[in-house]
């Protein structure tokens, strides 16, 4: 889901995407390569991504991947049950808050 | 989808490389990265290696997510299989081609028999189609059956109520002239409502109504000789000099069957090509038996219901009518009777194939315990590594079923191609253009294959599995049987072979009564109308025999009004003075019925065929009335009597004639039945209009040939010369089948033996490499070479001899199934029995022999040492 997230910014190569989770996370989620591609894989499979080889800003070759339209429908849809769920569990951790 | 693309090879290994370049590329970035940050190049790169982790690791995930573990392993199984079975090319290739040959045999068989028996004829409800003939109890003894009359069918179509249609037809052949060379055409005279009976529609035109002039040709005939002219319909064409009027066009895959098949008295042509209405006429009710009757039954109706029905209104006519030969009708299948002329040996055919595919089963069987055998301490390994058993047992059933996969793709193939090749062949076998491969036949070959996986895979998967768990050698009795029964069931193919050889030698020893060797025919038909009258036709034959006798290197040339080898005709009963009537032949209790042959002088000498007693006929025995009569004849008439001088009468226009000549025997019909009874007499008695012309000459039959047409041309352009053959090829044809037959089995035979051999070699050459130590002991004990391959020959000589025994008991036993197939040999003839026994028992010996005896010449201290 993270990495939808991610490509729903634009198209990211591999290495982009790891950097990506790491900065914006503030290094508190360290994506290894070795869990990175079997996913990439897997959504690639899945046909929620799709991948084509590029230059990268540095004149790089690199292979970029890109959200699909049912890529971006189901981020859309596990955020929002993310959001569902943080709150629900906000609500059962903090339920003086809300009363 | 997309997961199984990723099976294929090529498109995993494409998919390899993304993945290489795509980590590669990650680490670069992570080590540039690391650079920007200060880091020294080198210690960059090992950083970005460092943080990623293991790589392999990562492909491996990363490949797992490709397939999911079953199928990987399915995948690895195969992968196993071809790679261990490529280790082994000989026994894999011994192998699939075993299989194929067996599949590929079986299949084309199948297609045969499913074309021509099983597959319905081409025609709409095909199994409502009765083909009616007529039985005539007193001539019952020589033709169990005859057409039908004219009469006799018309009673019954204006009757019956259980047939939605009743049709007839005769044979006919049309001289088309006109656009073109003239050509003589095989055409039927049918009553109009043929193709509703059929059930079959035109591609043009209404069909056949009470028009007379009115024609129907098929599509083949329209193509050839009208170009597919658009506007053929109405178009009027010169049929017999006479004009008549295309009314339709059959469809491209209309079929009329071949007219060989309604039996030689109905004498149909090859290729029918033009169907014309029957001619009004007068017929007799009693006697004239010239049509083809067939009738469709009413949708509910059985045969059993249609034919008592007929046989009803027969016996009412013959009361209403006095039909003196009170003839009954009787019905059978149209579909029986099309097959039927080859039901028997197609069956035959189709059992020596599913034996000789059981013996290719066997014989892999026996490969791949030989095989799993000498696999055992693989196995032994494998299991110690930790595969459970079923993990090995599914590997070898892998093997098993890539092995019968190839085996029945090539073999599938093999068939398709033999069939091309037999529906090519002019053989005269009855639908043999309907036969091609279609999904029965299909089907018919995966079952087969699928039947071997489970035969020849099963066994080798369950002994390996025991083997494995005990490791402990097993004792090769399995294999010996096995090789029993292979013995056993070569036998049975053997013999069946042995029978159809000694058959066509037998048939090929036959007296055929003439010389067929540079032996010239030619059939000729003269149109009605130009040759109305004898005297006319007379002339044409005097010219044309004077011409080509006068042609260079013709030693002699004749007419007659029927070759030999060309069928019965012109069949007529006989009265001799001083017997009562017709003459009725004592052995059978039935009339005497001879073939008359009208034929000029010369014809004897021409075809070679020698007087036995009296004379041939001379110039002066023209329009006299005299006749040459065949041995059988003679003897069976004036039996122990002089027959020359004696008188008889008999049809055909001959009226009395007196014998002034026996000749030798000669068959109209089959060669392997018996010489017909024939009585020639001079043509000038009643000049046939239709007739062949035989040519003896000392020059090249491909010149005569020509200066025959020539000559023929030249006394009348317009006249059609159709067949022309040598005798020789009228006497290949007549031998076609069964040398057909005679080399399919031998085929079977000889795979059959072949994989015997294959098995016993197989088991004596293993029980040798079993036992090398043993051996070898024995041999540095003392024992002689000798006594070693005694030893061993046991081994193999055991099964080979119950096997052949068996197999014999079986042959001998299963002989009435063939014996109407086999011609002057009896099937449980000992001769032949001696002659299977030496091959197979001969061959099988030196199979056994070959390794006993490199056994007996090894040197046991290399074997003691090994050890």
């Amino acid at each position: 889901m993270l990495i939808l997230r991610t490509l729903l910014l634009g198209e990211l190569h591999g290495y982009g995407i790891a950097q990506f989770i790491r900065q914006t996370s503030q290094e508190a989620l360290l994506i290894e390569a070795g869990s990175l591609y079997p996913a990439l894989q897997r959504l690639e499979l899945q046909k929620l991504i799709t991948a084509k080889w590029k230059n990268s800003d540095t004149g790089r070759r690199a292979r970029f991947y890109t959200l699909t339209a049912e890529g971006r429908h189901k981020v859309a849809a596990s955020m929002s049950r993310w959001e569902e769920f943080v709150s629900a569990v906000g609500l059962v951790l903090h339920p003086k808050e809300t009363a | 989808m997309r997961k199984l693309m990723l099976l294929l090879p090529w498109v995993r290994r494409g998919r390899e490389r993304v993945l290489e370049e795509e980590l590669r590329s990650y680490l670069e970035m992570a080590a540039e990265e690391a650079r920007r940050s200060g880091m020294p190049a080198e210690e960059a790169e090992f950083a970005a290696r460092r943080d990623f982790g293991s790589i392999l690791r990562a492909k491996e995930d990363v490949r797992s997510e490709w397939i999911s573990p079953g199928l990987e392993s399915v995948v690895q199984d195969l992968r196993f299989a071809v790679r261990s079975l490529r280790r082994t090319p000989l026994f894999t290739g011994v192998a699939v081609l075993s299989l194929a040959l067996g599949i590929g045999a079986a299949s084309t068989v199948f297609s045969l028999v499913d074309g021509v028996l099983l597959k319905p004829l081409s025609y709409r409800d095909s199994g409502q189609l009765v083909y009616v003939r007529e039985v005539v109890p007193e001539l019952a003894g020589v033709y169990p059956t005859l057409p039908a009359n004219w009469n006799h069918f018309s009673y019954w179509r204006e009757h019956v109520r259980t047939f939605d249609g009743l049709c007839a037809l005769s044979a006919d052949q049309f001289t088309l002239t006109g656009a073109g060379t003239p050509e003589k055409i095989d055409g039927v005279r049918t009553s109009p409502d043929l193709f509703r009976v059929l059930n079959t529609e035109m591609a043009r035109g209404t069909g056949l109504t009470s028009d007379v002039d009115g024609v129907v040709i098929t599509d083949s005939l329209w193509q050839r000789r009208f170009r597919g002219a658009e506007n053929i319909i109405g178009q009027r064409i010169v049929l017999d000099g006479r004009s008549a009027t295309v009314a339709g066009v059959l469809r491209a895959d209309f079929r009329f069957p071949k007219g060989a098949e309604f039996g030689s008295l109905a004498g149909l042509g090859k290729h029918i090509e033009i169907f014309r209405q029957v001619p009004n006429r007068n017929v007799d009710w009693d006697g004239e038996f010239d049509f083809i009757v067939i009738g469709r039954l009413k949708p509910a109706v059985t045969l059993k219901q249609g034919m008592a029905e007929l046989s009803l209104l027969s016996t009412q006519m013959n009361a209403a009518h006095s039909i003196e030969s009170k003839p009954h009708p009787v019905g059978e299948p149209l579909q029986d009777v099309i097959g039927g002329s080859v039901r028997g040996s197609l069956l035959v055919l189709q059992g020596a194939v599913l034996v000789l595919l059981m013996i290719v089963c066997v014989n892999l069987t026996n490969l791949m315990i030989a095989r799993s055998n000498g696999r055992v301490r693989e196995f032994s390994i494998r299991r110690a590594l930790g595969a459970d058993r079923r993990r090995l047992l599914r590997q070898l059933l892998t093997e098993s079923f890539v092995l019968s996969f190839a085996g029945g793709a090539l073999g599938v193939a093999l068939s398709a191609f033999t069939i091309r090749f037999l529906a090519q062949a002019s053989l005269d076998i009855p639908r043999l253009n309907e036969v091609h491969l279609n999904a029965a036949v299909l089907l018919f070959s995966l079952a087969l294959t699928a039947a071997c996986v489970c035969l020849f895979g099963m066994v080798p998967a369950y002994r390996a599995q025991a083997v494995s768990a005990r490791f402990q050698k097993q004792s090769p009795r399995l294999r010996e049987v096995l090789v029993g029964c292979e013995v056993a069931l070569s036998t049975v193919l053997v013999f069946l072979a042995a029978l159809f050889v000694s058959s066509l030698t037998h048939l090929l020893n036959v007296d055929k009564g003439f010389h067929e060797e540079r032996a010239v025919a030619m059939d000729l038909s003269l149109p009605g109308l130009q040759y109305a009258d004898s005297a006319a036709r007379n002339r044409f034959f005097e010219r044309t025999l004077s011409q080509m006798r006068a042609l260079p290197g013709v030693l002699s040339a004749a007419m007659i009004s029927g070759l030999p080898l060309a069928g019965e005709s012109q069949v007529n009963g006989i009265d001799v003075p001083g017997s009562k009537s017709d003459w009725i032949d004592p052995a059978t209790g039935s009339l005497m019925l001879v073939n008359v042959r009208f034929v000029s002088e010369q014809y004897f000498e021409t075809l070679g065929i020698s007087l036995v007693s009296g004379r041939t006929f001379r110039q002066e025995d023209q329009a006299r009335k005299v006749t040459v009569i065949s041995q059988r004849m003679a003897a069976k008439v004036w039996p122990g009597q002089n027959a020359i001088g004696r008188k008889f009468t008999t049809g055909s226009g001959v009226g009395e004639v007196q014998v002034v000549g026996v000749v030798r025997d000669t068959y109209n019909g089959r060669l392997d039945a018996q010489p017909t009874l024939i009585a020639y007499v001079p043509y000038q008695i009643r000049t046939p209009g239709s007739g062949s012309l035989v040519v003896r000459s000392a020059a090249e039959p491909s010149v005569v040939i020509r200066q025959m047409q020539k000559v023929i041309w030249a006394i009348d352009p317009n006249l059609p010369v159709s067949e022309v053959r040598t005798m020789a090829e009228m006497v290949d044809q007549a031998l076609a089948q069964r040398r057909f037959q005679m080399r399919l089995a031998s085929a079977f035979g000889a795979g059959a033996l072949l994989l015997a051999l294959i098995g016993i070699y197989g088991v004596v050459a293993y029980s040798v490499e079993q036992r090398r130590s043993e051996l070898g002991l024995r041999l540095a004990l003392g024992s002689t070479g000798g006594e070693l391959m005694a030893l061993i020959l046991r081994r193999g000589v055991v099964p080979i001899v119950l096997g052949l025994l068996i197999g014999l008991c079986i042959a001998v036993g299963l002989g009435g199934v063939v014996r109407s197939l086999v011609f002057g040999v009896s099937t449980s003839d000992p001769v032949t029995m001696l002659a299977v026994i030496v091959i197979l028992g001969g061959s099988g010996l030196l199979a056994c022999v070959v390794p006993a005896s490199r056994a007996a010449r090894m040197d046991p201290a290399a074997v003691l040492r090994h050890e």
